[in-house]
């Protein structure tokens, strides 16, 4: 029996939420009271990923697609979760010790993980470095420039018109 | 190494950066389950904490490339042509911050935004008045024919205008708002949007009906803006049904939208709460029809470059010889 309330009203052919959720509690701890606000919590709900293979975060999963059952209990998870007094941080670790890594929406900064992020950064820093030295290369190979001439033989007119000619063509 | 040529070259490096980014994104979780062993999701958050940086690189390379002269540039000629630019994208930068935008990648989006609407104001502000002193032409006649006498670069420009208005829509996302809001026949619900203005929705219940292939869920929401009328918007859950009534595929949902060029308001039919509360996600979308509108403006820019040039088939066909016919018998006995 799942821990939401059934709001599901839209029986569409859905994975059968009982095949992928798992339930997410933790000890409240004492005195606990709500850890965090409505807004804060959505926002943590859009670092989890729903398991019901829509490829949407809890939050965008529950308040856009009621035929999903498995978001509107994972979400029912979060709220004890909160309401238990549970940071941020807690909550997600906890979802990643019963779902695994998948359940977050990203994979955390850390271990081999971070070869992820940075490796875009590092390949453009290479490709950066490499333009450097081929630019270095094809300016050392560049022609001298040719000497300026200070007059030549044409009238004023020819010079205007083979100035126009090039602005045309610039 | 400081040229407009290098700064082509950096230009499509970034993009290169930015294809790659987006491959090794989606290439990371098979990698690292052959790694690691163990599955995971790679989602918009690691999407945006990548490409989010390179994308500002690439808008910052979008204004600079236009100000550094050909082959190689001087320390005057960079000052004199940076000045304004710059002084625009500062100014920009801390009007924004000062009207209370603090998001740190949508400020320096619309401040390297406005550094390239200024450079490319700048090259058509020169370009025109160029022709205004050496033709004599005035500035609206100018205008066009400096972009016919060169369509690649001031197309190109174009382009680049089209490109700052798309990031500036999708910085816009820094001032999106979400509600969700619970409606009984007739309730009425009161949300701000980040430009301050009230909006009221005003429930006309729900209504049910089949229609051909599909059973409908829907309802109609009365918006007023600030006190004066907005329109009617409506949701619907559709659930599709085959020949002997079952459900097919998953029920699909039509989002009412009521749009304008300042911002999209979304409304979405979640779902029914014990056949009469309608649970509803409100969503304010700010310039939405902006990407519409850079995406147009790239577009245009895009014709004006590949426009053919009629001058230039002219002149090459100034360069045609006619040969003129040698009697037979010369090539006889050749």
């Amino acid at each position: 029996m799942l821990g939401a309330q059934a709001v599901q009203t839209f029986n569409g052919p859905m994975a059968d939420a009982n095949d992928v959720y798992r339930p997410v509690t933790l000890p409240a701890k004492a005195n606990a009271t709500a850890s965090m606000t409505d807004l804060e919590r959505d926002d943590l709900e859009h670092q989890l990923h729903c398991q019901c293979g829509c490829n949407l975060d809890v939050y965008t999963c529950r308040t856009t697609d009621f035929a999903c059952s498995v978001s509107p209990a994972m979400h029912a998870d979060v709220m004890g979760l909160v309401s238990g007094g549970h940071t941020a941080q807690e909550i997600l670790a906890a979802f990643k010790a019963v779902y695994g890594e998948k359940v977050l929406m990203a994979p955390g900064k850390s271990g081999f993980n971070l070869v992820g992020y940075t490796m875009p950064f590092v390949a453009l820093g290479a490709g950066a470095v490499l333009v450097n030295v081929l630019l270095r290369r094809w300016r050392s190979r560049a022609p001298l420039p040719v000497a300026l001439v200070s007059q030549v033989d044409a009238t004023d007119s020819e010079l205007a018109a083979l100035d126009a000619a090039v602005r045309r063509d610039n | 190494m400081v040229s407009r040529e290098a700064a082509f070259l950096y230009n499509n490096l970034v993009l290169v950066g930015i294809a790659f980014s987006v491959l090794w994104g989606t290439l990371f979780p098979i990698i690292s389950e052959a790694v690691r062993g163990n599955k995971i999701t790679v989602g918009p958050p690691f999407f945006n904490t990548v490409n989010i940086p390179l994308g500002l690189l690439l808008l910052l390379l979008t204004g600079i490339g236009p100000l550094i002269a050909w082959r190689r540039a001087s320390v005057a000629n960079l000052k004199r042509q940076f000045l304004v630019p710059t002084a625009m994208a500062v100014t920009t930068g801390a009007s924004f911050f000062a009207f209370g935008v603090h998001d740190l990648a949508a400020l320096l989006s619309y401040t390297f935004g406005a550094l390239v609407m200024a450079t490319i104001v700048q090259e058509f502000s020169k370009g025109v008045s160029a022709r205004h002193r050496m033709y004599g032409e005035s500035r609206l006649v100018a205008l066009p024919r400096l972009v016919a006498r060169n369509r690649r670069r001031y197309g190109g420009y174009i382009v680049h205008a089209g490109v700052v208005v798309v990031f500036a829509a999708f910085a816009g996302l820094a001032f999106k708002r979400e509600f969700d809001l619970t409606f009984n026949a007739g309730d009425t619900k009161v949300v701000t949007d980040a430009w301050g203005h009230r909006w009221t929705f005003l429930s006309q219940g729900i209504s049910r009906y089949n229609v051909l292939n599909r059973e409908v869920t829907a309802i109609a929401l009365d918006v007023t803006r600030d006190g004066k009328p907005a329109g009617v918007i409506t949701s619907e859950k559709r659930q599709h049904v085959d020949s002997r009534g079952a459900p097919t595929f998953e029920p699909s949902t039509e989002v009412g939208i009521l749009g304008s060029f300042r911002q999209d308001v979304y409304v979405v039919l979640a779902g029914v709460r014990g056949g009469d509360a309608a649970e509803i996600r409100v969503t304010f979308n700010p310039l939405v029809r902006w990407v519409w509108l850079g995406g147009a403006l790239m577009a245009i820019g895009g014709l004006v470059v590949m426009w053919p040039a009629a001058d230039r088939q002219r002149v090459q066909a100034g360069y045609a010889a006619v040969l003129k016919p040698r009697p037979v018998g010369e090539l006889v006995g050749a």
